[in-house]
């Protein structure tokens, strides 16, 4: 061996021991990791693939959990429809919203820091029991809203009276609680250089022009990354629609997420409830493949991804 | 300055690590049980007033017995049995639980939950509480797992001043004939008000059920997991329900059914725009507060040549222990003085419904604390009293299912024959479900 | 010219400001009044106003319902929440630096892994946790959640540290370990004080979420005494028996203050930590 071969290896060598120290840096995530979310996930895939109800002996049943699902449970794909929509109409509803409030906001404005503050707000409340009161008082038939409108000449609306009505009514308030996205935006917003859009000013190009030759592509990274996450959420949604509706009328609000918390500690079929979160599970991953997927034909990056690896 | 902050933040960290471990040993104790004191933790479903009571209950158990010290686990009644029965399946559960007595059967079989009360018989005394009414509803096969906090009963609550503008005889015993007859005119008089206010679950439970069983006069379900009615009669309850909604009898559902166990909130109950309603007498007290002057108590409404009158008596809630305790008898000892003691009566009085002994209800009336009108509803339910329900009937899986139809009947999403027979094959195929369980 | 149009823009822009700031804050206001109405205005009437004002609800929300106090649910929210960040915060920046400058063997797969676990929906987790944490002894008590903070089990957090530190630029690294720093010494010595605006947008979305989380709590904390302000609000929740709402909204309006503050405090560096993490690159 060569005195330079050796000491390119005393290098690599020096160098991996250096590197194999991050494994001491990513050392609780390992095993939170391994104890707190691989297990727990092994476990429930197990759990699909028997009758387990907690306190029961478990019998293991094959596939039957997920046969019944397709072909016995009534309101299996109730609920799927339910949240199809509910992803489809409030998601980019409450980004775009987000969206726009941030370009607007994305100004050297005086009073900027209490807007953006007040816009924040509503997220703030997210869960909170206030928010059950709030919005069922307000959509009631002689309600506030009801009373807002009849102002201006509209009839009442049956807020809650329709199984449509009612998830766009939840809708509603997905979009009202745009405040973390707007921020993400914002964010996003202030990374572009500046110069980029004096360039395009110089050149003579409108307003509008320039936000969708140069700021919006500018801007799909975050886009993207919102996206992604807040179909991740949209698709789990539980907390609205438990809260207000109980899942109806008529399981128009009935997602996914509270049918699947219903099955495991109402009914308490466990078994057949962990089988539904893998279904969730694998349409989750499918939808983000897909999104990983056609990534590549919208969104601009400079280097590397969002998720990059 | 940075490491300064940082060395604090670990500091931080540190420090509440260790709180929290002082936590978790403080649980381990509790556990164990060291000699000099005993923690038993007790969960129950309430109000505020009945929160009030029971604390005040406890804390004059603790003064009374300086070893033991009472954990008291309380909230509303949303989320309780699910929580419950989480801790269960955890081998986790309070060591005295109020539990309703319908979900007996499920968490015992399902969890083997509780403990059996009779072997603690020198300590807990049973022989104030009726016989069959304890074997009827606290236990399962002769075995005694729990006892009556209070006695609660089906009835139908009035509020005369309404039925009075409308130009109704409040004192007649209704049937489901007159009440469709009569309800209409209360929402035609005032077309704010409805003679009937149920949600969903109400309307299922004390409505559709009676109905039917007094078509049947059979059990709801059958022992063999089968449907104790037939689809042509569960058509006939359900366009009865169609019949309250078409009349006006009651609000559309468009608007009630939000209500759903909410009924305290919705504006025509607030605005005191309700005839009447029908519900278990434990709620009796909150529900006529808006009205106590006017308010009037009746039988549930039956049908003519009823084979039942469909009028149920049970336990308002049951006392339990449970079976994973370390100490049961503390606990038995606990429940004897919560059941039995007359300074915790006075102090409890109605807030479980009239209680379940006799010389409780004796010491009550003695003090001027029985509600007049709270005990005739209880005694007319305990009069009229229909068969007992088997376990099966109360199951709520199955109860749900109902729910469904009857809010479809509601919506108006199919014709009440049509639900029916939807809702029948639905019945059939949970039921085979649970059997097979 | 120009300017005068501005100017007119800058004007357009602040009435669209106000206007979606009305419709937004609405319910707010809404709810602010609720707070002094009786239950037949909240539910009976459709004004905004209430008939009278008193504090009385935020006194009687206060004095709790039995044994404890709001004050006590508050304590026990901080109790809840603030370590929970903290941990939170250093698992995330341990881990976030070990992915982002280390090239250990492996490494691609287990980055694949903690990726992948942001899209893995909680109802999966829950209940094999829950029968985990209860053999561990850990349930209620409040090591349900610190614990998996410690752990990096909110990966949400790992990743934005993570992508933070890939934005820090590299030859800091090698200038600090020609200054003799290790690995430990860099992290601490020089790319923390880097990190504020991170640390700031991980800590005050952490800080929010586990405040409001109200599925969590009640799945793992049975002691009212206990409680965080989650669970204490819903503590005289009875659908059998009239809720007298006042109280209740008063204190869940109240309940939201420390979230705002904080907001208010740190939204300058929230926005430019956010900025420089999820989306960088």
């Amino acid at each position: 061996m060569t005195k330079r071969s050796k000491s390119t290896t005393l290098v690599k060598k020096r160098k991996r021991n250096y590197d194999n120290k991050g494994l001491l840096f990513i050392a609780p995530w390992l095993l939170g990791f391994l104890a707190l979310q691989l297990y727990p996930m092994l476990s429930s895939l197990y759990y699909s693939f028997t009758d387990y109800s907690m306190g029961t002996d478990i019998n293991w049943v094959g596939i039957k959990n997920y046969i019944d699902i397709f072909t016995r449970d009534p309101y299996f794909f109730q609920s799927v429809k339910v949240t199809l929509i509910y992803v489809v109409v409030a998601v980019p509803l409450k980004l775009a919203f987000a969206l726009f409030i941030a370009v607007i906001l994305n100004q050297k404005l005086k009073g900027i820091n209490f807007f953006r503050a007040a816009f924040y707000i509503p997220s703030i409340l997210a869960g909170s029991i206030s928010i059950a009161i709030l919005w069922k008082a307000l959509f009631i038939k002689d309600g506030f809203i009801n009373n807002l409108l009849g102002n201006v000449g509209i009839d009442p609306i049956s807020w809650y009276g329709t199984p449509g009505m009612a998830l766009f009514t939840i809708c509603i308030l997905t979009m009202w609680q745009f405040g973390s996205s707007m921020i993400l935006f914002l964010a996003g917003l202030q990374q572009i250089p500046y110069n980029l859009t004096e360039a395009a000013q110089i050149d003579g190009a409108g307003k509008v022009r320039i936000f969708f030759k140069v700021t919006l592509p500018m801007l799909t990274p975050t886009i993207f990354f919102n996206v992604i996450m807040q179909t991740i959420n949209a698709f789990q949604e539980y907390t609205s629609a438990a809260i207000i509706t109980h899942g109806g009328p008529v399981y128009g609000t009935y997602l996914y997420g509270l049918k699947l918390y219903e099955e495991a500690f109402s009914n308490w079929r466990m078994g057949y409830a962990c089988a539904l979160s893998w279904i969730l599970f694998i349409v989750i991953l499918l939808f983000t493949i897909i999104m990983f997927a056609t990534s590549k034909k919208w969104v601009y990056y400079e280097d590397g991804g969002v998720f990059d690896v | 300055m940075k490491k300064k902050i940082l060395s604090v933040l670990c500091m931080c960290a540190m420090l509440f690590s260790l709180t929290a471990c002082g936590a978790g040993s403080d649980e381990g104790s509790e556990n164990s049980g060291s000699d000099d004191e005993i923690t038993l933790r007790f969960s129950w479903w309430g109000g505020d007033s009945r929160h009030q009571a029971t604390l005040d209950v406890i804390e004059l158990y603790e003064s009374k017995h300086p070893g033991i010290k009472i954990e008291a686990e309380y909230g509303g009644a949303d989320g309780y049995k699910d929580k419950r029965m989480t801790e269960m399946a955890g081998k986790n559960a309070p060591d005295i639980m109020q539990i309703d007595a319908p979900w007996l059967y499920e968490m015992q079989t399902q969890f083997d939950a509780f403990a059996d009360l009779s072997q603690f018989e020198d300590v807990l005394d049973m022989s104030g509480f009726d016989e069959d009414f304890v074997n009827s509803h606290c236990a399962l096969d002769g075995t005694i797992y729990g006892l009556p906090t209070g006695i609660n009963g089906t009835y139908m609550l009035m509020n005369t001043a309404i039925l009075d503008a409308a130009g109704i005889d409040s004192a007649q015993e209704w049937t489901w004939d007159s009440l469709l007859e009569d309800g209409a005119k209360v929402h035609a008089s005032d077309p704010e008000a409805y003679f009937l206010n149920l949600d969903q679950h109400s309307l299922t439970y004390h409505v559709l059920r009676p109905y039917i069983k007094q078509l049947t006069g059979e059990q709801f379900m059958n022992d063999d997991y089968t449907i104790g009615f037939t689809e042509e009669q569960l058509a006939e309850g359900l366009t009865y329900i169609k019949q309250l909604f078409d009349e006006g009898v009651m609000e559309p559902a468009s608007e009630s059914f939000m209500y759903i166990d909410a009924f305290y909130d919705n504006p025509i109950w607030v605005n005191n725009k309700v005839g009447a309603d029908i519900d278990w007498t434990s709620s009796l007290s909150a529900r006529m507060a808006g009205f106590a002057d006017t308010a009037a108590v009746t039988k549930v409404p039956q049908m003519e040549n009823a084979k039942d009158t469909g009028i149920l008596v049970r336990p308002a809630q049951i006392m339990c222990i449970s079976n994973t305790s370390e100490h049961q008898k503390e606990a038995a000892e606990f429940i004897d003085f919560f059941l039995n003691d007359e300074e915790a009566i006075s102090i409890l009085k109605l807030e479980r419904s009239v209680p379940a002994t006799e010389a409780a209800r004796q010491q009550l009336t003695e003090s001027g604390d029985l509600d007049e009108i709270v005990n005739s509803a209880v005694n007319l339910a305990l009069e009229n009293a229909g068969a007992t329900e088997n376990a099966i009937s109360q199951d709520m899986q199955l109860e749900n299912i109902l729910t469904d139809a009857v809010e479809n009947v509601g919506y108006g999403t199919a014709s009440p024959e049509e639900i029916a027979k939807e809702t029948y094959g639905l019945l059939e195929m949970k039921l085979e479900e649970l059997k097979t369980k | 010219m120009s300017r005068k149009k501005s100017k007119l823009g800058v004007f357009g822009r602040y009435v669209f400001l106000v206007i979606v700031g009305i419709v937004t804050l609405l319910p707010l206001v809404w709810l602010f009044f609720a707070t002094f109405k009786t239950n037949t205005e909240i539910f009976g009437s459709n004004s905004l106003l209430p008939s009278h004002f008193s504090f009385d609800s935020y006194i009687k929300g206060w004095q709790g319902s039995g044994q404890f106090t709001y004050g006590r649910f508050l304590l026990n929210s901080f109790l809840l929440t603030v370590p929970t960040v903290l941990f939170t915060i250093v698992s995330a920046i341990s881990v976030g630096y070990g992915f982002a400058r280390f090239n250990f063997r492996g490494k691609k797969v287990l980055k694949i892994l903690l990726i992948s676990t942001l899209m893995l929906p909680n109802a999966i987790l829950i209940v094999p946790r829950y029968i985990l944490f209860t053999e561990l002894g850990w349930n209620n008590t409040y090591l349900t959640f610190y614990i998996p903070a410690l752990l990096g089990c909110y990966p949400f957090f790992t990743y934005q540290m993570m992508q933070y530190f890939r934005g820090l630029p590299k030859e800091l690294d090698e200038a600090a370990r020609i200054d003799g720093c290790n690995s430990f010494s860099l992290l601490t010595k020089i790319l923390l004080p880097l990190c504020k605006p991170a640390v700031c947008a991980v800590g005050l979305l952490q800080f929010i979420w586990i405040w409001n989380d109200y599925f969590n709590v009640n799945i793992y904390i049975n002691s009212v005494s206990k409680y965080p302000v989650a669970l204490g609000l819903r503590m005289s929740l009875d659908s059998q028996a009239a809720i007298d709402w006042s109280p209740i909204l008063a204190m869940s309006l109240t309940a939201i203050i420390p979230c705002v503050v904080l907001f208010f405090a740190g939204q300058r560096y929230f926005v430019e930590g956010i900025a420089s993490t999820g989306i960088k690159d």
